[in-house]
Formats: structure tokens, sequence, C-alpha cells
């Protein structure tokens, strides 16, 4: 016993103490060699972690003023419809509740500076890349102003507005100069918010676009007017009830809503058909491509609605 | 007292709140009702527009959930059927308002950018009409459509149906009169004649046409051609003039085989299911008459079908008849046919023949192993009403089957 413990301090040895010992180092050997690979795995994952994000398409994500934190459903609306590729979500809200963010800093022109600056960044990262952007309520007038601001060599592939509380008058053609996918506005004359609201997030004048969609304002020149080919308006419809949009103000960023009716809008190549935008591009066969009759007021269906002037697009 | 004042707090707190449920509910009656005769595309209109009203009930949700598949299903297998049958228009509609129900659908985008492509000129109307209209363009076949500029000839009215057609002598078919021949004048009213004075139907240009298309739907549609001219070669209907291309002559006879008012659906309405023999000589020439159609159906192969003899002999009525698939991306594998039955095509062999399942809901009621063509399985619906079920064709390469039901009271044979 004597002989254990003074093997055991490595004063003596026996061959049952050098084969103990063997065995420690060699488990020693092996928690060493463990603890290096899990280190190594650590720092490969805090390295990839810390870069910014690989993947070539990226959402830019609004919320409303208020926050109202409806950027998780449209991520995995997103995600659970096969989008591969970043999802951001930009704050823009000051924390002082949704007025201040309605009337103050969704007209901010700092904050669209910021927004336009944060695109600009992001198409750098990502010259060929696409980038979206989507936004709710006040956030989207956060978006046209950003678009506006955007330099020529800058654009983005793709905008989906939700409940827009943007004016549906608002001139959009030097924000869609820098579009060069769709334009979608999602609208629902069921939406409470908007029908109560006072001023628009814009502090444009008319109803806001999150009522009854976008409409073309009046004179605009040609090329301009030209450019809401991009505008379609996805006015809410009955069967959206089982994608979980009722018609309510932020239910349009309903997680099935953006799966089932976004997304394959947003991650399909080619026009999607059921796009009805509000001026139709000149049909190879000629005459009046957009065959659209010349109200100039939204209609209550959703339908596109056009001034007097588009019939001049031949 | 003090129990009974419990009681009547109680009752009276209850009362309102059930009689506030009741009437917020859900109403969907007709919606429920179709449902349950198993016309699920109605129920889903019929529920639709009751949502339209009521965008907050969540049951009408539910119901609109559970019946939208099989209705994109239903109007999908229409398009399909169009497509093959060469009308390029009613199968744009039709998948437009399949990509309506279904706006994720897997593959409707792409046929509806390929008619658009390939048939431009009789899609741009239709087109112009959904940007003008919306969806009502596509629930109803706008008669102003037919004016509209197109460089394909137009689509003549329909013929009246009277007893006088020209028939060919030759093979006792009846002809459809020829745009410019006169009408025949207004006959005193006389009972119509369904099946003998029909126009033939066109060959077959498309395999899946004569053999996977549902040619007795639960619709109304008027049958086939007679049995009697089922051992012959299909004689092409080629007007008098000569001018007519066969595109027209295929619109003429789809446009004679429309009701005159198209009615809806419904169980009750049996319809006859003749099968079509198809020749090699009537392939031939219809792959060198309708290359378009070939494009949008190509040619499925071989197929095993019922003897033409005993087609000939039984052309029972069906109620439904269906096309399911293995393989096959445009038919579903698994399909609610009637009576809460449910039918599943597990495989099929070169033999040919065919295993299925049969479903109450999610719970197997039949195994259905090495079904021939032509040979009947009892099975019994939700209501204990008894059926069978009928192969019709099966097509093994692409694990497609096609079957049809009928009431065993309905098995006369004419």
């Amino acid at each position: 016993m004597v002989c254990g413990w003074l093997g055991g301090l490595g004063w003596v040895s026996t061959p049952v103490q050098n084969m103990e010992r063997f065995t420690v180092r060699k488990r020693l050997d092996n928690w060493a060699a463990r603890g290096i690979e899990a280190a190594l795995v650590l720092l490969v994952a805090c390295t990839v972690g810390c870069q910014p994000a690989s993947r070539s398409p990226k959402v830019i994500f609004l919320d409303g003023a208020g926050h109202f934190g409806a950027n998780h459903s449209v991520r995995w609306g997103l995600e659970r419809a096969g989008y591969i590729g970043a999802f951001e979500t930009f704050a823009w809200s000051s924390w002082l509740g949704p007025g201040a963010d309605h009337l103050v800093v969704a007209r901010s022109k700092g904050k669209a500076r910021q927004l336009a600056d944060r695109i600009i960044e992001a198409r750098r990262e990502y010259p060929k890349g696409k980038i979206y952007l989507m936004g709710l309520s006040a956030g989207t007038a956060l978006i046209i102003s950003a678009l506006e601001r955007l330099p020529e060599n800058i654009w983005v592939d793709g905008v989906v507005l939700f409940s827009s509380s943007a004016s549906a008058e608002r001139n959009l053609s030097r924000a869609l100069e820098r579009v060069r996918g769709r334009f979608y506005a999602t609208c629902s004359q069921h939406d409470g918010i908007l029908t109560s609201l006072a001023v628009n997030a814009d502090g444009g004048s008319g109803p806001p676009a999150g009522l009854r969609g976008f409409v073309v304002p009046m004179k605009l020149s040609r090329q301009e007017m030209a450019q809401y080919n991009k505008v379609v308006n996805l006015p809410w419809k009955s069967p959206y009830i089982r994608f979980g949009w009722r018609g309510g103000h932020v239910k349009a960023t309903t997680r099935g809503f953006v799966q089932r009716v976004i997304a394959p809008r947003i991650l399909s190549t080619e026009p999607y058909p059921l796009d009805r935008p509000l001026i139709a591009r000149p049909s190879a066969t000629g005459g009046r491509a957009n065959g659209l009759g010349s109200t100039g007021r939204p209609q209550p269906d959703g339908r596109p609605t056009v001034s007097a002037r588009p019939l001049r697009i031949r | 007292m003090h129990r009974h004042r419990t009681w009547l707090i109680s009752l009276v707190s209850t009362l309102p709140g059930l009689v506030a449920g009741c009437a917020g509910g859900f109403g969907g009656g007709q919606g429920r009702l179709a449902e349950q005769r198993g016309e699920y595309h109605r129920a889903y209109d019929l529920y639709c527009q009751e949502a339209q009203t009521n965008p907050q009930s969540r049951l009408l949700a539910l119901a609109m959930d559970r019946v939208a598949p099989q209705a994109a299903n239903y109007w999908e297998d229409r398009a399909h059927q169009a497509v093959d049958r060469g009308d390029y228009a009613e199968a744009w509609r039709l998948f437009m308002r399949v990509l309506e129900i279904r706006p994720d659908h897997p593959s409707a985008p792409h046929l509806i950018r390929r008619l658009e492509r390939d048939h431009a000129s009789v899609i741009e109307p239709l087109r112009l009409a959904w940007r003008r209209r919306g969806y009502a363009a596509l629930t109803s076949r706008d008669t102003r459509l037919a004016k509209a500029p197109s460089a394909e000839p137009r689509r003549p009215p329909r013929p009246p149906v009277t007893p006088k057609r020209e028939t060919d002598a030759s093979d006792g078919v009846a002809r459809a009169p020829s745009p410019g021949a006169p009408r025949p004048v207004a006959d005193p009213p006389r009972p119509r004649i369904t099946a003998p004075a029909r126009a033939t139907a066109p060959p077959r240009s498309s395999p899946i046409a004569s053999d996977l298309r549902p040619s007795a739907t639960s619709d109304r549609r008027p049958p086939l051609p007679a049995p009697d001219g089922i051992g012959k070669k299909h004689p092409v209907p080629v007007a008098p003039s000569g001018t007519t291309p066969p595109a027209e002559v295929a619109r003429k006879t789809s446009a004679a085989r429309k009701p005159a008012s198209p009615a809806a659906p419904t169980l009750a309405a049996t319809t006859r299911f003749v099968p079509m023999v198809r020749t090699s000589q009537t392939k031939r020439r219809a792959t060198l008459e309708a290359p378009d159609r070939r494009r949008m159906a190509p040619p499925l192969g071989p197929r095993q079908q019922v003897p033409t003899s005993a087609r000939a002999r039984s052309p029972f009525q069906f109620l439904v008849v269906r096309t399911l698939s293995k393989k096959d991306r445009r038919f579903p594998k698994k399909a609610e046919v009637l009576d809460g039955l449910t039918i599943e095509v597990r495989d099929t062999d070169d033999d040919p023949d065919a295993d299925y399942y049969v479903y109450h809901g999610r719970k197997r009621i039949a195994k259905c192993k090495g079904v021939k063509i032509g040979e009947p399985r009892s099975v019994v619906g939700r209501s204990g009403r008894r059926y069978e079920v009928v192969l019709l064709s099966i097509l093994d390469k692409r694990g497609t089957i096609r079957f049809g039901i009928r009431s065993p009271r309905s098995r006369r044979v004419r």
C-alpha cells in the first residue's frame, strides 16, 4: 500500500504504476485532442458567423410604426416557400410609440438616407445578387423615400409594400426607376387602422395606398408613366382568409400569405401570370396594350386603375 | 333562493353568447351542401362568396382550406383536357383559375406562360379581359371575347342541335354544318336528339386525350360518339368547303359538344362513358394535323385499353370518372371521388393490372391488387350506398390509371 502511495507521488515506480500512468496520459492526450478540435470548430464558427452572409439574395425588411414585430412571420413565410438567402430587419423605430414613428420618423430624411446607404452597401457586397425591399405600414414610406435617394447605378430587384400608409397618389416614378422587378403593394378595404388614419405616413394627400392601392397620378410624362408598369396592387380577396389574411392591417404579413402569395411572385424569375400591373407594356400586336378604361379612381374590386393618359402608350 | 338566482344569472349570461355564437358563426349552407355532394369546386366558390361578407370566420377559412386542393385539382384536370382538345383559350382560363385557388402551384405558372407564348393570338383577348375584369373574366366566358381581333379564325356560333344534320352516307356520321352553308330553318320544337345526332369528336391527337381524359367527369357533358362508330376509323369532320383548318374543326366540334347552358356539375348528373379507340392511322393523322397539341401534351407511349369488343358491348354509365397517377404530376395520386370515398393509386404493372387503395377519409377500407381493366370492385360509400370501381385504362409507364365509379343499378347495357 505504501509502495502504491509512493508510486502515486511518483517517487517509486512499479510496473503497475507505469501502466496506470500510461493510460492516464493517453486519456489526457485524448482530452487535449478533443479540446483542440472543439476550439478549432468554435474558431471557424466564430469566423464564419462574423462574416457577412455570403448568400446571394437579400431581403431588407422595415417594420411598421411602433415596431409590430412582423419581420418573423415574413421571414418564416419566405423560408417556408423555399427562400434561401439573407433576411435583414432595418430598425427605424424611435421607440417613442407608433404615433411618433408614423408622424415624424417615417418622413425623416435622415432615416431614408440611412436606408439608402444600407441598400448601397448591400449592393456593393452583392453586385449581382438580388435585393428585395419589404415594408409594412409606415415603413413603406421610408422605402419609397430611400429608393428616391439611390444613385443611378444602384437598384433593387423587387419591392413589396404591406398595407402601405403612404399616399396612394404619390408619384412613384423616381422610386420605380431604381426597381428592376415588380413593385407590389397589398391593400385592403377592411384595414381598420388605415381607415381611421388622419395623416399619411409620407405626409401626402389622399387616401393611403393600403386601402385601395396605388393610382397613377395625373400630369406625368410618358417616361414617368411607363415606370408604372412595375406597380402591381394586390387587393385583399376572400380566398386570402385561407392564408391567414382577413383584410387586417398587420395580418398582411402573416406567414401563410407571404408563403403562398408573395413568395411565388418574388422567387419567380419570370412575371407571375396573375399580376395585373397598373399600366401594361405595349404588346407585340400593337394597339392599346393595357386596354384599360380611363376612370382615374381606384375601383372597389382593386382592379387596375389608370388615369386618362396611359392610353397614349402604344 | 340564492341557488335559483345563480341559475338565472348563468342562464342570462349564457344566452347572449349562444345567440351571438350562432349568428356570427359559420353559415356556408350552400357551400357545405356542395361539399357534401362532392362538388368541391363549387363549394369553394360558394365559400369564397360567403367569406366576402364574413371575412373573420375561421370556420369558413378552414372549410375553404379543406376544399381548395380538390377544387384546384378539378380545374387543373379540366385545363389539361382543354389542352388535349386544342381549346387553348379555355385551358388558359382554367389554369388561371387553378392559380387563383393555389397561388403557389408548381406548374401552372409555367403552363400559362407557355400557352401565352405559343398561342398569343388566342390568349391575347383573354388577357385583356383579365386585365379589365380580373377574376370575373375567369369565371365566365365573355361573349365579347369572340369579337376581339384575333389572328386565328373566330369560334363560330354553336350550331343548333337539330335532328337534321349533314350526314355522310358513307359512314353515317353526323357532321357539323359548314360556316358558309345556310343554316337550317328553325324547325318547330322537337325533342332533342342526343347521342346519334351528335357530331363526331375530332381525332385524338394526343394519346392522353383519348385515354386519360375523363370523358365523363361529374359535369353534364353530352356523351361522346355513339358506340356504333367505335369499331371504325375515326373520320375527320371536314367542312365541305375544304378550307377550314383542323383547329377550327376541332373548335367547332368542341363547341357543338358544349351544353346550351353550362349547368353546374352535380353528382346526380350521370354521364355515359364511351371509350375511344385509336388506331394507328388515326394517330398518324392526328400527328400530322395538330402539331400544337403534341407540344402541350406529349405522347405518353403505348397503353393498354379495354378490348374493343367489350367496350362496344357495355357503355356503362359512370357517376365519376377520374384519372390518378403515381408519377405524372398533372394528376393527383390520391383523390376523393364521391360519397366519402377516396382512391389512391399504388402501383401499376405491365400485365396490365393496377393496385389501388380505397379509403373512407383516412381509414383504408379496401386494398385492390392486381385489378384488370374493366374488372369491377365493389365498395361501400359513407352513406352506405354500394358502388363499383371499374378500371378503364392503365398507363404503366407513368403509373397512371383511369377509373370510373358507377352504381350497380346503373349497370345497364344499351
